[in-house]
């Protein structure tokens, strides 16, 4: 019994660590200046997304360009739902009736904006998950495009190519921070499940998953559908940090920007997410400061010009994949060595047991 | 009816545009697997080498150095940013192409600013001749005739010469290719080599045309590029050949018979149209089903 519960808490371990790590990130933004505050603030939303992506990329080994138009959904329906009503009639005064005199909390429109994007995800589902490699990933950008080009012509309801404002700006690192926790516990739940096991398995060989009646279209259609609901929600949060933004902000530079966090942290693990997001999110952070104040290290000023931010960056990332394929943490979970150095330390677990935790932990 | 062979001609010649581009990224595909996503930056190298080098010359001669310039490019990515990872699965690779692409569009915005400039190929481009009453546009003609030339020169390439032919070798099976005796690095580098050969001239036509170079022209072409090779068929440049032809004449039917006030959403419909394809061909349309892993 006790080995049981033992078993169950090592599993949590990795999970604990990376909440852990979270709330140490926010607790720091919350310790500094302000401008420091709503750097983190917006790391906590890009983790939300860049976990949220995770869920289906990760645990279905499909490559998907397609969910920024998720939070791209999830930001404007959060605008129609929060701008003020007297707001709206001046900037966007063909929206239709029920979205022209709605008016609901930031937490509301969060949530229905998250509901959206999932419900957006299980239509655009049907075709994408019977695809699989290339064809997937051109068909996830296809929906990219057509849902970017949809925004940026409609108009009455987006105010075109041009930027929509006035949604309260009322996303903190308080505010952001339970939703980054929450989409850490649902995405590691979700891979520890049974639904996140079979998916894994059609990750691995989708033949012998289907040989065993793994429907692959099922798996990848629910995953896709809650990574969907998060990328909504980060949306959401993106809008209610921002107040105001335009079509083009939810386009390929943020859909490369949130692939390359995954993959540089590693692509096969939730703490793949959470590494890659806090490693690019600090370079680049680190190559802002060093862009606009410069560092006074002793008695050597160095400063970064204008322009070579984004030059360093890509090399940063380009090496960092040359060195480590796999990303900074290879496909491992935090703490997963750790938890096997500690049970090889008590010797009394049968052996049987860590061959099949490490089986299902080896990827 | 003059009409509709106007539309026709249009459509052609966005289609060979579009075929040059998809087989550039099909050439490397076909050897590495490796989606190139900085297949567009190989355009923008271009136009900004065409901008250094515009007005002393001859357009005919800096649009051969801008080919041979491209093409060195092409290489050199290969060289430095996609060897090493020859071995790391495709969402690395593909990543690494996208931060290629991202870090040559930083250095171009760098170096000539983010601001677009007016680049002037040649006033070639703005005559036209009239055929039979039918009033063709010049460039029209000299994109389809460099198409016709360039895809007539890739076919003899891969049937007759030696690297051709073990260049489809390795698209066919790039291990037993190299148990045989084909040698991976220069395979590569040559697949390279063409594919920056065909974005060299896609970028010389395609600015010839419009005429404005930014640092982020790359993109939509690109992405045409890319869809149209995945939808004829991904790694078979017959296909990817086709698939440009289909979204040109796509483009401009869709431009030119949508009702008014949805033409805007033009590239909404074409992409639809891409996931309606993949649906019923996931393989592509000329992509045999031999490939595919059964139950």
């Amino acid at each position: 019994m006790s080995n049981v519960r033992s078993r169950l808490l090592e599993r949590l371990v990795p999970l604990a660590t990376l909440a852990v790590l979270v709330a140490l990130v926010a607790l720091a933004g919350s310790a500094g200046s302000e401008s420091f505050e709503r750097t983190v603030t917006n790391v906590l939303i890009t983790l939300v997304i860049v976990v949220g992506l995770y869920v289906f990329v990760g645990n279905s080994g499909v490559l998907s360009f397609g969910h920024i138009a998720f939070m791209a959904l999830g930001a404007y329906t959060t605008a129609w739902l929060t701008i003020p009503v007297a707001l709206k009639e001046a900037t966007l005064p063909n929206l239709p009736g029920f979205l022209a005199s709605a008016q609901t909390s930031g937490l509301v429109a969060l949530l229905i904006s998250g509901v959206v994007a999932a419900v957006f995800a299980a239509i655009v589902a049907a075709p994408i998950t019977r695809l699989s490699g290339i064809a997937a990933g051109i068909a996830t950008l296809s929906v990219l495009v057509v849902v970017n080009v949809v925004l940026s012509n409609w108009d009455d309801l987006t105010n075109g190519t041009g930027t929509i404002v006035g949604v309260p700006t009322n996303a903190t690192i308080g505010s952001t921070l339970p939703w980054a926790l929450g989409a850490l516990v649902v995405a590691y739940l979700f891979q520890l499940s049974r639904w996140g096991i079979r998916l894994r398995a059609t990750r691995e060989d989708a033949v012998a998953a289907r040989a065993v009646g793994i429907s692959v279209v099922r798996e990848r259609r629910r995953a896709f559908v809650l990574s969907a609901f998060f990328v909504g929600v980060g949306g959401s949060l993106y809008a209610q940090f921002l107040g105001a933004f335009n079509p083009g902000q939810f386009y390929i530079d943020l859909t490369f920007l949130t692939l390359a966090m995954l993959v540089v942290g590693g692509i096969r693990s939730l703490s793949g997410a959470v590494v890659g997001t806090l490693v690019v999110s600090a370079l680049s952070e680190l190559l802002r400061t060093l862009q606009e104040d410069g560092l006074s290290l002793a008695g050597a000023h160095l400063q970064v010009r204008a322009g070579l931010r984004e030059i360093v960056l890509a090399l940063l990332m380009l090496l960092i994949l040359v060195v480590r394929p796999q990303g900074i943490t290879r496909g491992r979970e935090l703490g997963e060595r750790w938890v096997r150095r500690l049970r090889r330390a008590v010797p009394q677990v049968p052996a049987s047991a860590v061959d099949a935790a490490e089986g299902g932990a080896a990827r | 009816m003059t009409d509709f062979v106007q539309t026709l001609i249009d459509g052609a010649s966005l289609g060979s545009l579009y075929a040059l581009l998809a087989l550039g990224v099909a050439l490397v595909f076909g050897v590495m697997s490796l989606v190139n996503f900085a297949h567009g930056e190989l355009l923008m190298i271009g136009g900004y080498t065409f901008f250094l080098l515009a007005g002393g010359l001859p357009w005919v001669v800096v649009a051969v150095i801008v080919v041979v310039v491209v093409a060195l490019s092409a290489v050199a990515m290969e060289r430095v940013a996609f060897r090493p990872l020859r071995r790391a699965d495709a969402a690395t690779m593909l990543v690494a192409a996208f931060a290629v692409s991202y870090l040559l569009q930083s250095i171009a915005q760098f170096v000539f600013g983010s601001r677009s400039k007016p680049l002037s190929v040649s006033s070639f481009f703005d005559e036209s001749v009239t055929i039979a009453g039918l009033r063709v546009a010049a460039a029209d003609l000299l994109v389809m005739a460099v198409t016709a030339v360039l895809l007539v020169g890739l076919v003899l390439f891969l049937r007759r010469s030696p690297i051709g032919v073990q260049m489809r070798a390795a698209a066919e099976d790039f291990q037993m290719a190299r148990l045989l005796g084909v040698r991976a690095n220069r395979v590569i580098a040559v697949a390279f080599a063409v594919s920056g050969v065909f974005a060299g001239v896609a970028a010389v036509l395609y600015l010839g045309q419009t005429g404005l170079l930014t640092p982020t022209l790359g993109l939509a072409p690109v992405l045409v590029a890319f869809v149209a090779t995945v939808m004829g068929g991904m790694g078979t440049l017959s296909g990817s050949a086709l698939g440009g032809f289909l979204l040109g004449f796509l483009s401009v039917l869709l431009q030119r018979y949508l009702p008014e006030d949805l033409r805007p959403f033009r590239d909404a419909f074409v992409f639809a149209a891409v996931i309606g394809v993949l649906l019923v061909r996931p393989q592509g349309l000329l992509a045999s089903r031999a490939g595919v892993a059964r139950v």
